[in-house]
């Protein structure tokens, strides 16, 4: 029995096989032990990444977040403006809510994380967005406090036939980290 | 092969199936339950029709009762009491990667990596979609994106 290559695995994980070749890969993975165990440090990975809160959160989300009664601070923010945020030792999360964008119409929003002095850190062109309050959420998580420090959001708002509108925020983060635990 | 090896052998292989297709842990592992019992009891009765394709009859019954759980909108398949069949003996341990580890390894990977993977794995998003919005072709995602999984596979050190 010859083996599935790597690349099927993932595709087929990421949905990008049709159905009659996933139903195949399907066939081999319950006839093969050597490609099951593959398959599973797949899914493996894609588990890591559903169970991790990215950068852009929606609405719903940050709503499920408020009800697991984590400490949560949210901070507003306008474009073009700067502003320092301290990341306090008791706080679990900070939500920043990017206001003041001007999101009808909008087909897609488009985010990037990016330091003054190191560049891109994260690009989201699909980030959630909350038309009516004319928001992005960021759901800004302790382990961030790896990145630098000198942070900018750059929103782009991208509507049909026109080009995208950018707003940029500058908040520059710093991380306190909690007391040790005795 | 003995209900314990059939198990054994299927348990995960059907897990993994639920992860896919109804996309949540719980769920899977009801799955599981479900199928087992389901293909113990046909065994039991000789209703196994070609027992050298036995993984065959596991995947359609797989397939059976995960279309049922789409169709009612259930969180089905119904599970079944632990009592009935205890399926942790025959489960890996759920692998939790660390956030702040899958965040290490991503920032490793070059940006457009990092960013098909997200929007593969979090968002959802097709191969044809990825390369609408990063201007290149759904060929070079999937390049992308199996070799930055396989980077992250050794970087998180995926057992």
């Amino acid at each position: 029995m010859s083996h599935l290559d790597f690349a099927t695995l993932v595709d087929y994980w990421t949905r990008d096989l049709s159905p009659a070749q996933s139903e195949d890969v399907e066939a081999h993975l319950f006839a093969c032990d050597a490609c099951s165990a593959e398959a599973e440090r797949v899914a493996t990975i894609a588990g890591a990444f559903r169970g991790f809160l990215p950068p852009a959160i929606s609405t719903a989300q940050l709503e499920e977040l408020r009800g697991r009664g984590l400490a949560i601070e949210e901070n507003d923010f306008v474009p073009g403006a700067r502003t320092a945020v301290t990341f306090a030792p008791q706080l679990e999360l900070m939500i920043h809510h990017l206001t003041g964008l001007d999101l009808a119409g909008a087909e897609r929003v488009e985010l990037t994380v990016r330091s003054e002095s190191a560049g891109m850190l994260h690009h989201d062109p699909y980030a959630p967005f909350d038309a009516a309050r004319g928001e992005v959420l960021i759901a800004c998580q302790r382990h961030f406090a790896m990145m630098p420090r000198d942070i900018v959001f750059d929103v782009d708002v991208h509507r049909a036939a026109a080009p995208p509108v950018r707003a940029t925020y500058a908040i520059p983060h710093v991380f306190i980290p909690p007391a040790p635990s005795s | 092969m003995d209900e314990a090896e059939l198990c054994r052998r299927f348990a995960p292989r059907i897990r993994l199936y639920g992860l896919k297709h109804l996309r949540d842990e719980e769920r899977a592992r009801d799955l599981v339950q479900a199928v087992l019992i389901a293909v113990i009891e046909a065994a039991r009765a000789g209703r196994i029709e070609e027992p050298q394709h036995l993984d065959r009859f596991v995947l359609g019954v797989c397939r059976n009762l995960a279309l049922r759980a789409h169709r009612t909108e259930r969180r089905a398949p119904e599970p079944v009491p632990d009592d009935q069949l205890d399926i942790n003996g025959v489960l890996p341990a759920t692998a939790a990667l660390d956030a702040g580890a899958l965040l290490h390894c991503l920032s490793a990977l070059e940006q457009r990596a990092q960013t098909v993977l997200m929007l593969s794995f979090y968002r959802d998003k097709s191969a044809d979609e990825i390369a609408a919005v990063l201007a290149t072709t759904a060929g070079n995602v999937r390049v992308l994106r199996h070799r930055a999984v396989s980077q992250l596979r050794d970087c998180m050190e995926v057992p």
